[in-house]
């Protein structure tokens, strides 16, 4: 119950922290209104155009008003409004959030898939040629750049089909099958480096714990190896395991906008980035604490979690 | 033994999973290319009435003054456009595009590329461009209209049958407020232009009569109202209650608003009661919102798009050759008019000597920065937009300081020029760039070839946001840009670049701006031609800029897609009133 109410403070400086940066870094939204971006007709500016457009905005209020206006739009969950179009915040998250969590989801199962069992056999073998060549897999994973994988999935696709995934994402109750063909993709491209954070991880804690008395005393009652392994060993080896796939799962959630630009998936990413371009207040500061509060939210779950495996782990 | 088998079971496991995967997602594509799915064609109907063929140029009714035939806008491009198809058009089938971003808002008389092409396809302007030839300006809204032989007069008569998409009538009301609010815009209404600064007064002598005043003749204001995409004519009954276009989708174009999934993808569809009979043919158009270059290859390669979008279509030159081993696409190139040049802070040393400044130009090898920026595929030039009527012909250039080969009489004369300013090592300079498009690729080789005399440029590389900001207060030293041509007529690129009002030779060179507003007045084409001349020798001696090139790009569209003409300049957008699928 403490470690729930204590998230409201850190929203809320999260909130100020985020609003403030916003009004200092440089480029003014209303001189991008204005000259539609910064390329616009080429003709004047004019002070009184940018003047009313701030007016209309309610830039002009004095900073600390502007917050309490957007903080009333937070707590209303509605998150305020475009800058730009005036669409509602909470109305493009509710059409794009599930996208991202979708994809994030199909993202985060690939990469356990592939993680786990990599890294207990890397950790099995350990100095073997699977387990280097596990080891080197994983580098790769982690040294290459999600644009490069998410371009490379693309030219594969193209090449190799002459396909790509339908433009567009419907919802997974309207359209289930080119849901997935468009997700199934990215979800592989982004798991793969996923896979490949948490498979060094779970190679690391099983070692660890491989190397414990307990496990050798597993091994010398004789028990098969399947039962040392997951019974003994890797139940006290997730827990590393399960606080970096904690950190992940919340990466994923704002990180994908990469892949959603190449891919034309419409994510919280995407979203965010657009605003970020365009100098959209309102959408930035409302993404950020949404984002922020996910991921504390997530973490809290994984410490729950932990309590849950762990029997001597217990939280007020 | 015992472990070796474990070991291998263990990886054939792994393998097979792999392999599952693998061939999951590979089930999610199809074994062959298979043809995209635009919406399937209706079945045929029978032949479409032949639309009423708007006029050439307006017959006009007879009248006291003589009627001089309307000047040509712009010189037919010299690239060659696919021919007309011949067979009869057939009705329905939805149009998929590729659109390079997404638009923001709807009001295109702000004139982002990226609004322009979804909600411009929305509006209709007094004119437009015949979408075959784009030298030709063809009636729209107004049916004909005449021009007083002084040109300080022109008349338009509107169509009686042309409707708002929400019902309601086009009338002249219309056309004057909203031309009105381009002349005199309210703060935060819709954008300034200067495409209407020799308007003088807008008459309404009766309910389909518009006149038009001039304080003085305009070569390139037909042209200007002819670009629907960025001059609509929009409805009183919402602009004035709303001020500015930004979030209104109401128009009067063959097509109205259907929806936008921002990120996704921005849709019309027909507008049945358009003012032409038995027009557009498509059901609707739905344009694919793609940022990353990549993908939008990709989508059209698969024929998940049908076509490119002018402008914010985004195909490179690189794309060309991929696209021309497709069987069943055409692609064509275009001259987008947009134009590329470096441009020094004349308020800022050494920048303010012109001697400085014709070393800077002299150095800089044009024939190298397009092939090294454009693959060779862009408009080497000068001060007047090419290609054009107006414009020289290369070999002119070819003679020219700054752009003769080889360099190194330019680079002896630019050292000496530079020596002779007190900068025998050059100094150093920053370069403000916009990080985005051809600007970074620009201002690198740019700033390698200065280095050959010693100026040696910071790239101080920024977002749009903040590079508008900073340019917009003239915060840089040079300015490292372009910018798109609003209508392909040297007003519009001369007045959006190099004499932009904006920055300090505009506001302070006297003769400059007078040869500018001369030519600007002058409608016989030969006469205009000579001012323009003129000018551009003057802005050679001065130097307010370092002109490169003008840019081309390629459409593609693959071939079911009938009707299509390819028009010049980045803002020409297609209406695609005419266009129809041969599927």
């Amino acid at each position: 119950m403490r470690r729930f109410l204590l998230l409201i403070p850190t929203l809320l400086g999260i909130s100020v922290v985020i609003f403030l940066v916003m009004r200092v870094v440089p480029g003014d939204v209303a001189l991008l209104i204005v000259t539609g971006g910064g390329e616009g007709s080429g003709g004047v500016v004019r002070q009184e155009s940018l003047n009313a457009v701030r007016k209309e905005l309610g830039l002009d209020k004095p900073l600390h008003l502007q917050y309490v206006a957007w903080m009333g739009d937070v707590l209303r969950l509605n998150g305020g409004a475009s800058l730009w179009s005036g669409r509602s915040v909470a109305d493009e998250v509710k059409r794009r959030f599930p996208v991202t969590l979708e994809l994030a989801l199909m993202t985060f199962l690939i990469s356990l898939l592939i993680s786990l069992p990599t890294g207990v056999l890397s950790a099995l073998r350990q100095d073997t040629w699977s387990d280097y060549m596990f080891r080197v897999v994983s580098i790769g994973g982690i040294a290459m750049p999600t644009f490069w994988s998410g371009t490379l999935v693309v030219l594969f696709l193209v090449q190799t089909f002459d396909w790509i995934p339908p433009l567009g994402t419907p919802s997974i109750l309207e359209d289930p099958k080119t849901l997935f063909s468009q997700l199934i993709w990215p979800a592989m491209a982004l798991g793969y480096y996923q896979a490949a954070v948490i498979s060094r991880m779970t190679r690391s804690a099983m070692l660890e714990v491989l190397r414990q008395d307990y496990v050798r005393t597993a091994w010398a009652k004789g028990l098969r190896e399947r039962v040392v392994v997951v019974r003994h060993a890797l139940k006290n080896a997730m827990l590393p395991v399960i606080t970096l796939s904690g950190i992940q799962f919340g990466h994923l959630l704002g990180g994908t906008v990469i892949m959603e630009s190449i891919l034309v998936i419409p994510g919280i990413g995407s979203y965010l980035l657009h605003a970020l371009l365009t100098r959209d207040y309102p959408v930035i500061q409302s993404i950020i604490v949404l984002l922020a509060a996910i991921f504390v939210l997530v973490n809290m779950a994984v410490d729950l979690l932990y309590g849950w495996l762990d029997p001597r782990i217990r939280y007020d | 033994m015992k472990r070796r088998t474990r070991e291998s079971n263990s990886l054939v496991a792994l393998g097979s999973l792999g392999i599952a995967l693998l061939l999951l997602a590979s089930s999610c594509a199809p074994a062959a290319a298979p043809a995209a799915a635009p919406a399937p064609a209706p079945a045929a109907s029978p032949a479409a009435p032949a639309p009423a063929r708007p006029p050439a140029t307006s017959p006009g009714a007879p009248s006291a003054t003589p009627t001089p035939v309307v000047p040509a806008a712009v010189s037919p491009s010299p690239t060659p456009r696919p021919a007309p198809a011949v067979a009869a058009p057939k009705k329905g089938g939805i149009l998929t595009i590729i659109v390079s971003g997404d638009p923001s808002h709807y009001d295109v008389t702000v004139g982002s590329l990226d609004i322009v092409a979804t909600a411009g396809i929305m509006h209709a302007g007094l004119l437009r461009y015949d979408m075959q030839d784009n030298s030709k300006v063809v009636p729209d809204l107004a049916a004909s209209w005449d021009m007083a032989a002084d040109g300080r007069q022109y008349t338009f008569h509107l169509r009686k049958n042309a409707m708002w998409h929400d019902g309601k009538p086009v009338t002249t009301e219309d056309v004057k407020f909203t031309l009105g609010k381009r002349i005199k815009p309210d703060p935060g209404g819709l954008q300034d232009t200067s495409d209407f600064d020799a308007v003088k007064s807008i008459e309404i002598p009766d309910a389909n009569t518009v006149n038009i005043f001039l304080s003085q003749p305009s070569y390139s204001f037909l042209p200007a109202l002819a670009g629907a995409q960025r001059n609509p004519i929009l409805p009183k009954h919402i602009l004035e209650k709303s001020k500015n276009y930004r979030k209104e989708t109401v128009g009067a174009g063959a097509f109205k608003f259907k929806q936008h999934a921002t990120g996704v993808l921005f849709e019309v569809e027909r507008f049945k009661d358009y003012f032409l009979p038995g027009l557009p043919y498509l059901d609707g158009i739905r344009g694919s919102l793609i940022q990353d270059p990549g993908t939008r290859l990709a989508a059209l390669r698969t024929h998940r798009v049908q076509l490119t979008s002018l402008g914010a279509g985004g195909l490179q030159p690189t794309d060309m050759p991929v696209l021309q081993q497709i069987k069943g696409i055409t692609v064509v190139p275009y001259a987008t008019g947009s134009f590329f040049h470096a441009m020094p802070n004349l308020n800022v040393k050494p920048w303010n000597d012109v001697r400085v400044r014709r070393a800077a130009h002299l150095v800089v090898n044009r024939t190298e920065v397009n092939q090294l920026v454009k693959q060779g595929t862009a408009y080497v030039g000068g001060f007047l937009l090419r290609p054009n009527e107006f414009a020289r012909p290369m070999e002119y250039y070819d003679k020219l300081p700054g752009y003769r080969l080889p360099k190194d009489q330019d680079i002896a004369e630019a050292k000496r020029l530079l020596a002779q300013a007190g900068y025998p090592n050059g100094f150093k300079t920053n370069a403000l760039v916009r990080r985005s498009g051809l600007f970074p690729q620009l201002s690198a080789v740019l700033r390698e070839q200065w280095l050959k005399i010693g100026i040696d440029a910071t790239l101080d590389l920024q977002s749009q946001a903040v590079e508008a900001e900073r340019r917009y207060s003239e915060q840089w030293d040079v300015l490292c840009c372009g910018s798109g041509t609003g209508i392909m007529d040297p007003d519009s690129s001369l007045g959006r670049g190099v004499l932009n009002p904006l920055f300090t030779f505009a506001k302070t060179d006297k003769k400059a701006m007078e040869l500018f507003n001369l030519q600007s007045q002058t409608l016989d084409t030969t006469k205009r031609k000579a001012v323009l001349h003129d000018l551009e020798d003057y802005l050679f001696e001065q130097l307010p800029a370092f002109p490169f090139f003008y840019d081309s790009g390629p459409q593609a569209v693959w071939n079911e897609v009938k009707g299509y003409g390819v028009p010049d300049g980045i803002y020409s957008i297609h209406n695609y009133v005419t266009v129809w699928l041969d599927q």
